[in-house]
């Protein structure tokens, strides 16, 4: 089906080998070096995704993705040197969907394209079925009937033991539970010097259900407190 | 108009005011003296006074001791066998200055006052009467004839029956002899002799007074004490014996006296002087007490005049305060010292210095009311607009002393106090040694000049030094005050000091640091903003070009058919990569960190969980090094306010530090203690290689191995304590030979 990506960066070598990996895992890929070509490409061609630096010249990036979306809703990743939270919230808030810190690694860039693209495509048929049930949150979805996760649609392979805890977290997204809490409701025993047994399982999800565990998005430690299911809005 | 009646009003009241309070004060004493003496009550006579009792009393008993002593009376015998005594005194010739003062102040009233002018009376009495004009008549002859020739004293005297002496013409031996009072009243008009007195008439010994036809109770409760008014017998405890007893006398007093005199070739003699003048004294107090009374009351209409337009007065005050503006200080000054002196001087040289006279002194109250009223206002309206003629050089003077340091002015300062003291000292060693002779009131009088010689400069030094004194310890406060201010950070006023003020170099000198510190935080403010802002662009610049270094590393990774040498270098570069992104990372936190613009979210979370979950999330590394966790963490929560995030970064630091650094096969031992309100964690383990004990650890890009060949970037510890620092902990590194500690402090927060 070749979906069409368009990269953006005034850094050529960096547009050019996003353009070769994401070639490689079977996409179309467009050029623009700045906001204004981007903008032109944008309406010219049938884009299902904009990958887009922030510092260009011309027209910067977040210029350029409040005019994209004036009229279109396709998935925007901005790419940014500025790893601070307010610049993130700052993309975001423009109408990114999502944003990748430079220097990033190659494979989770293509991970979050595929996982936008994905769910991008899904929605719509999910619009069309009108068949979701379960809970929502970014991209993942709990169907309690299937007792199954679903990332970008995706069933993700858990075990007995993670489902519980992927369950717990699920129903209660926002909420902070101690490793005790979570313990005694997964293991139904009595909780002692739990810690790490609950920290093994939740490095474990991560693996299966987040694009860069090491940054986790979903799946997060509240220091000191306990771990939490972070509730993601979703743009689309 | 308004003008004009406003002026007058200032006058009238400034007039009412001066006159009221000067006609006041000067009849102050007297009116107090007058108010002293008893006997001044209206209506009364002179009889009634105690003054005439005991005048009586002594003629009653002369009368008997003469008819009772016989031909050989001297005056000297006592009829009731007692000493009887008047103290004479020769008034104010004898005694001496501060025997009159006494005496003036507590002797001058009642009994004593009469007793003095009784003895005055009597001395003016033998005077006048001069020398016996026959030497054969006895003294008893001419004594009696003195006394007859006053004829407002009548008398009749009685021994065993027999009429012995008498001035009542017409009354002879035998009509006296029985028919007692009645007898001896018919003599004369009762309206013009209105106090009769009868002695013995009865032969009880006692005596009856009839004063206006009725009769005087003489004995109370017949006791005779002290203080009892009349000084005759018949009390149970006085009672006339032995011939005494026999004697009867008569007496009766003239309503108004008289003078009475007699023409001698030798000149005028003046009979009757006693009762006359006594009644003459008692007339004049009336009728200077009227007077008196007259004053104060004119003196209390004037104040409350005064007091009425007050509002004209302090308008007054505040003119006569301009006028006193004008006078040269110095003026001011030498008339304040030298007007009681010259006033005493003055006593002093024209004998009239005479204290006992205090009502006569007290005139001159009114003089240093004025004085010292005069002296308020100057120093109420013109403290600061003194004219003076000494004040340049007193000026120069200072200005020369400023100059000086301080050290130097306080101790010179001493002798302000010292120099009056010592001049004092000299003046009495003075006095001692070369006045000794005359040191009685001579040198009473001396001395008290040289008190007031040494006073004076005492008075104007003493003051002074005090002043100054003051004045330093409040400096010294305000200085001190804003030393602490300073050191508390408190840069934003300078403090004000006067100029002249012994402290104001050193005043200057803190407000130079303090502006110093000003500029110096504000420079460092900004060059840590400007480092942070390089760090920065550096690193956004450093991420750029490393993008791409990590993107064909991708590429590379990807190809195929590479020989596995080649792809062992691929792996190289992509850690070294790896590293160098997080290390660019760190440079930037760091930087942003110790410039305090770190943003830091802080909830109260449980230390002992956070290193729980911490060295959870390290198992892997940990279980991979070889090296061994010792850990101690309570179970019960120890709850402190910081940064989770941030927190984790720094214990993810800390055991990465400790993982990297310790000797191979060592322990590492993590312990939590709550411990007086603080909550400490302490990692310790054994370096890898020898510790100088010199090195602070915490500074950035700093290393145990100088060589910096190991795989750190040098910024773990550094990161480690801005991060803590910025949550509100605090991070400490001791190290012991070669045991590495690190502890992080936290207040505990209350559950």
């Amino acid at each position: 089906m070749n979906e069409c990506v368009l990269v953006v960066d005034d850094d050529r070598e960096i547009v050019k080998a996003i353009a070769l990996l994401l070639e490689k895992e079977g996409y179309r890929v467009l050029k623009a070096y700045d906001g204004m070509e981007a903008l032109e490409l944008a309406a010219e061609q049938p884009i299902r995704l904009i990958i887009m630096d922030v510092m260009m010249p011309r027209l910067d990036g977040l210029s350029a993705v409040l005019k994209i979306r004036e009229r279109k809703n396709i998935p925007i990743i901005v790419l940014s040197a500025k790893s601070e939270e307010t610049d993130k919230i700052l993309g975001l808030s423009m109408g990114a969907d999502d944003y990748v810190a430079k220097p990033f690694s190659p494979q989770e860039l293509a991970a979050r394209v595929k996982s936008h693209l994905r769910r991008y495509t899904m929605l719509g048929d999910i619009h069309a079925e009108i068949k979701e049930e379960g809970i929502r949150n970014g991209r993942l979805l709990w169907r309690s009937s299937e007792r199954t996760l679903y990332a970008d649609g995706e069933a993700v392979k858990l075990t007995a033991t993670e489902m519980k805890i992927i369950e717990l977290l699920m129903r209660n997204p926002g909420r902070v539970f101690p490793a005790e809490e979570i313990y005694r409701r997964v293991w139904g025993e009595e909780a002692f010097a739990v810690e790490n047994t609950v920290m093994v399982h939740i490095r474990r999800i991560r693996e299966k259900i987040e694009l860069n565990p090491k940054k986790p998005e979903y799946l997060k430690v509240v220091w000191g407190i306990g771990y939490k299911m972070e509730k993601i809005e979703d743009y689309h | 108009m308004d003008t004009k009646w406003k002026k007058s009003r200032i006058i009238i009241s400034f007039a009412a005011f001066f006159l009221g309070m000067t006609l006041l004060l000067s009849n102050f004493f007297s009116m107090l003296r007058l108010l002293a003496q008893a006997d001044l009550g209206a209506g009364k006579d002179y009889q009634e006074t105690e003054e005439f009792a005991d005048y009586i009393s002594g003629r009653l008993e002369t009368l008997i001791s003469v008819a009772a002593g016989g031909e050989d009376w001297d005056g000297s015998d006592s009829a009731y066998g007692v000493s009887y005594g008047y103290t004479y005194e020769s008034g104010n010739e004898s005694g001496g200055f501060f025997f009159d003062l006494i005496q003036s102040i507590f002797g001058r009233s009642g009994e004593t006052a009469v007793e003095t002018m009784e003895a005055e009376s009597d001395l003016a009495y033998t005077e006048d009467s001069g020398e016996p004009e026959e030497d054969s008549r006895s003294y008893r002859d001419s004594y009696m004839e003195e006394l007859a020739a006053d004829r407002n004293l009548l008398f009749a005297v009685l021994y065993q029956g027999e009429l012995l002496y008498t001035n009542l013409e017409g009354l002879s031996a035998q009509n006296a002899a029985g028919a007692g009072m009645a007898e001896f009243s018919s003599g004369f008009s009762e309206e013009e002799y209105n106090f009769r007195l009868c002695y013995n008439g009865d032969g009880d010994g006692r005596v009856e007074i009839i004063k206006d036809g009725q009769p005087v109770d003489v004995y109370g409760d017949g006791i005779y004490r002290d203080d009892s008014r009349w000084y005759v017998p018949g009390y149970t405890n006085f009672q006339a014996e032995g011939r005494a007893a026999d004697v009867v006398v008569f007496l009766a007093a003239a309503r108004e006296p008289k003078l009475y005199m007699e023409n001698y070739a030798q000149g005028t003699i003046m009979r009757g002087g006693e009762l006359y003048y006594m009644n003459e004294r008692l007339m004049d107090r009336r009728r200077l007490a009227g007077t008196e009374i007259g004053v104060m009351s004119a003196a209390l209409v004037l104040l409350l005049l005064a007091f009425y337009l007050r509002d004209s007065l302090k308008e007054a005050r505040g003119w006569m305060g301009e006028q006193l503006s004008k006078i040269w200080y110095e003026w001011k000054i030498l008339l304040l010292c030298c007007l009681p002196v010259a006033l005493l001087l003055f006593g002093f040289l024209t004998g009239s210095f005479r204290i006992n006279d205090l009502w006569v002194e007290g005139r001159r109250l009114a003089l240093y009311f004025w004085l010292f009223y005069f002296v308020f206002l100057d120093r109420k309206y013109n403290r600061d607009r003194q004219k003076s003629f000494l004040r340049p050089f007193l000026k120069s003077l200072r200005a020369r002393d400023l100059e000086k340091p301080v050290q130097k002015r306080l101790v010179r300062r001493q002798w302000l106090i010292a120099g009056p003291g010592l001049l004092l000292l000299a003046a009495l060693l003075f006095l001692f040694l070369v006045l000794w002779d005359i040191m009685y009131w001579n040198g009473v009088i001396v001395l008290f000049f040289m008190l007031v010689i040494c006073l004076i400069p005492a008075c104007v030094c003493v003051p002074v030094y005090m002043r100054k004194n003051r004045r330093l310890a409040e400096d010294i406060g305000l200085l001190t005050d804003r030393i602490a201010r300073v050191r508390a950070g408190d840069l934003t006023e300078n403090m004000e000091i006067p100029k002249d003020s012994d402290l104001r170099e050193a005043a200057e000198n803190l407000s130079e640091i303090r502006q110093g510190l000003e500029t110096a935080l504000a420079e460092r403010t900004k060059s840590e903003r400007m480092k942070v802002e390089l760090v920065a662009n550096v690193s956004h610049d450093l991420k750029t070009p490393l993008t791409s270094i990590v993107s064909y590393i991708e590429l590379l990774k990807q190809e195929e058919e590479l020989p596995e040498h080649v792809r062992d270098y691929i792996r190289i570069l992509e850690d070294k990569a790896g590293r160098l992104g997080a290390m660019i990372q760190d440079v930037f936190e760091v930087s942003k960190a110790v410039s305090g613009q770190l943003p830091v979210k802080p909830e109260v979370l449980d230390f002992g969980k956070l290193l729980r979950q911490t060295l959870a999330d390290m198992d892997a590394q940990i279980a991979g090094s070889g090296i061994l966790f010792r850990v101690s963490i309570p179970v019960e929560p120890v709850l402190i306010r910081a940064d989770g995030q941030r927190l984790y970064r720094v214990f993810q630091n800390l055991i990465q530090n400790a993982l990297q650094y310790s000797l191979k096969d060592s322990r590492v031992y993590l312990t939590l203690r709550e411990e007086e309100g603080r909550a400490r964690a302490v990692i310790k383990n054994t370096s890898a290689t020898e510790l100088d004990g010199k090195t602070d650890f915490t500074e950035r890009f700093v290393r145990g191995d100088e060589s910096r060949t190991d795989g750190g970037s040098g910024l773990g510890l550094s990161i480690a304590k801005s991060f803590t620092e910025a949550c509100g902990g605090c991070l400490q590194v001791a190290t012991d030979a070669d045991l590495f500690t690190v502890s992080v402090t936290f207040p505990v927060e209350d559950a």
